[in-house]
């Protein structure tokens, strides 16, 4: 291409410079000028004495290739690269025409007064004139040669600290505010729920694979392999809740994990085995005399273990609520007590939320048991599909339309985002299937 | 001898530890005096929550309460011993050990509870 050997260009042709680049050759000759009064006449000083002046040429000119015109040249090569890889060719052709004419047009300009190589009659004003732009445009490629270094550095660095927040996410140090309404959420609770909504995506697997295998009327043995993974996926959870319970067992309790819609039915942080059972007998219509006694007395079994572990909540609150309020208006040795007898009994809360979990993984085993395996199958299907259809209705009420604005006769609804009905999960995984 | 027998049947530990002495014929006697027999803490929730679950089956269980009884702390020591840790509420039903609430939850729900209860004439009606 013609335009590599010609002069280099003084005039800002790169559309990807930034604004200041473009207003810095101004205020670069506007120093040299200053500079130039105080130093000699000629242009090699007025140079020196410009650099020196500009810190930020300074910083630049140290990591320069000492020999100027290759690092013109390898100025020309970088931006000829960028085009091409921006422009099609015909437009790199176009802008190299321009390059070129405007050097031709800028050498025409220099040899329009004197020739400028027999160096000796020459206007001066002219030669400070030429040596000024050449310098301000010296000044503006090393100024642009340390931008993109700049950029490139600070990619890498952005890289880098990605990769370090991904990595801290994985080892439980991150600290996320969640967006919910109970506050700032645990790492241990941020890890509980990221484990959740992979949990929520691979139920979602197992049902689709139960349906299919209902469907296609598998043999018994095949069909009890299909929902004996199942009954497995649900101990996997009750593992994940198991860890959790040790660390945040409040965050299990408030339902922060759950939608809006379960957090209805939430018992004991989870489900309540009885109602799960109401649902299922209901369903599940042809039932023999033994499977229908069977499932009565897990049902009241349940109910009665269910109303005894909420009794014992009931005494932990009572309790709870003694320690926070003793010693109020008594001496100032007391105070800091409540704080230790109230956090003893939130340490119980811990065993009565595991011995919850444990009747809902024992009331889930049983149902395995009781049931035939195409009753079973149809059963944790139902189960599936239940918790499913809550999380769409959570999800629909969302996003349910509101009356804000009324505007001649026509109701303008605003809908709130479908984000707000998972706050925790939404923030990590927004492909999440509502 | 009947207690390592019972708390092989329970099944909730590997390697019982010779749990000799005093406390532990005490602990016998006691669990021997009642059909049902809970050993608790009156200020603990879970065992307030053991004694309403057969309270709330129409079963009538003595409890005896460690932390008011005079000899609460030998046993509490003596059940120590046997289950570990913290124990209470540990349950005996007909003189039997059956264990800690992990215990008895799980066979309430698979049925075993009600046939022990049955057996040691722990339901009135």
């Amino acid at each position: 291409a013609a335009f590599l050997t010609a002069r280099p260009p003084t005039l800002q042709i790169f559309p990807s410079w930034p604004m200041r680049f473009q207003q810095s050759p101004r205020v670069r000759q506007g120093s040299l000028w200053s500079a130039r009064r105080s130093a000699s006449s000629s242009a090699q000083n007025t140079a020196s004495h410009a650099e020196s002046d500009n810190p930020a040429s300074r910083m630049a000119s140290s990591d320069l290739c000492p020999d100027r015109k290759q690092q013109q040249e390898m100025m020309m090569v970088s931006v000829h690269g960028f085009y091409c890889s921006k422009f099609a060719s015909s437009t790199v052709s176009t802008v190299g025409f321009h390059f070129s004419g405007l050097c031709c047009m800028f050498q025409r300009k220099m040899t329009g007064s004197t020739a400028r190589k027999d160096g000796k009659v020459l206007d001066p004003k002219r030669i400070r004139r030429l040596a000024q732009n050449r310098e301000a445009a010296r000044k503006s490629r090393l100024r642009k040669k340390a931008y993109v270094q700049q950029l490139e550095t600070s990619r890498i660095r952005l890289q880098q600290l990605e990769q370090d927040l991904h990595s801290a996410r994985l080892q439980g140090v991150f600290l996320g505010v969640a967006g919910c309404a109970n506050g700032p959420t645990s790492s241990s609770a941020a890890m509980f729920d990221m484990e959740y909504a992979r949990w929520l995506d691979e139920n979602c697997n197992h049902m689709s694979g139960l349906q299919g295998a209902i469907q296609a009327h598998l043999p018994d043995g095949d069909l009890g392999v299909v929902v004996d993974q199942c009954v497995a996926h649900y101990d996997e959870l009750f593992r994940l809740k198991a860890i959790v319970v040790k660390s945040d067992v409040l965050h299990l309790l408030n339902g922060a994990w759950r939608t809006p819609a379960e957090r209805c039915f939430l018992w004991m942080g989870g489900f309540r085995p009885s109602e799960l059972l109401k649902m299922v007998v209901a369903q599940l219509d042809p039932l023999t005399e033994q499977q229908f006694m069977g499932i009565c007395n897990l049902q009241q079994s349940s109910q009665q273990a269910e109303e005894a572990l909420s009794q014992g909540l009931e005494q932990l609150h009572q309790s709870l609520a003694d320690a926070i309020a003793g010693g109020f208006l008594s001496n100032d040795a007391a105070v800091g007590s409540y704080i230790v007898i109230a956090l003893g009994k939130l340490d119980n809360l811990e065993g009565l939320v595991r011995q919850a979990d444990k009747l809902r993984q024992q009331t889930l085993h049983q149902l395995r048991s009781l049931f035939t395996t195409i009753q079973a199958a149809k059963c944790f299907l139902t189960i599936g599909e239940y918790y499913a259809r809550l999380r769409t209705l959570s999800s629909l009420w969302a996003s349910r339309p509101r009356e804000s604005l009324i505007r001649n006769d026509v109701v303008v609804s605003t809908s709130t985002d479908l984000q707000i009905v998972h706050q925790p999960l939404q923030n990590h995984f927004p492909y999440l299937p509502l | 001898q009947q207690y390592h027998a019972a708390a092989a049947e329970a099944g909730t530990w590997g390697y019982v530890t010779a749990a000799q002495g005093a406390t532990m014929e005490e602990v016998e006697q006691l669990a021997a005096e009642s059909a049902v027999v809970i050993f608790s803490v009156s200020t603990c929730c879970m065992c307030h929550a053991m004694k309403r679950l057969f309270w709330g089956m129409g079963v009538s269980a003595a409890v005896v309460e460690l932390d008011e009884d005079p000899r609460g702390e030998e046993i509490d020591r003596a059940l120590a011993r046997l289950l570990g840790g913290t124990p209470v509420p540990v349950m005996f039903i007909g003189g039997k050990l059956v264990g800690t609430m992990d215990r008895v939850m799980a066979a309430h729900i698979d049925g075993t509870l009600v046939s022990l209860l049955k057996e040691a004439g722990a339901f009135w009606l």
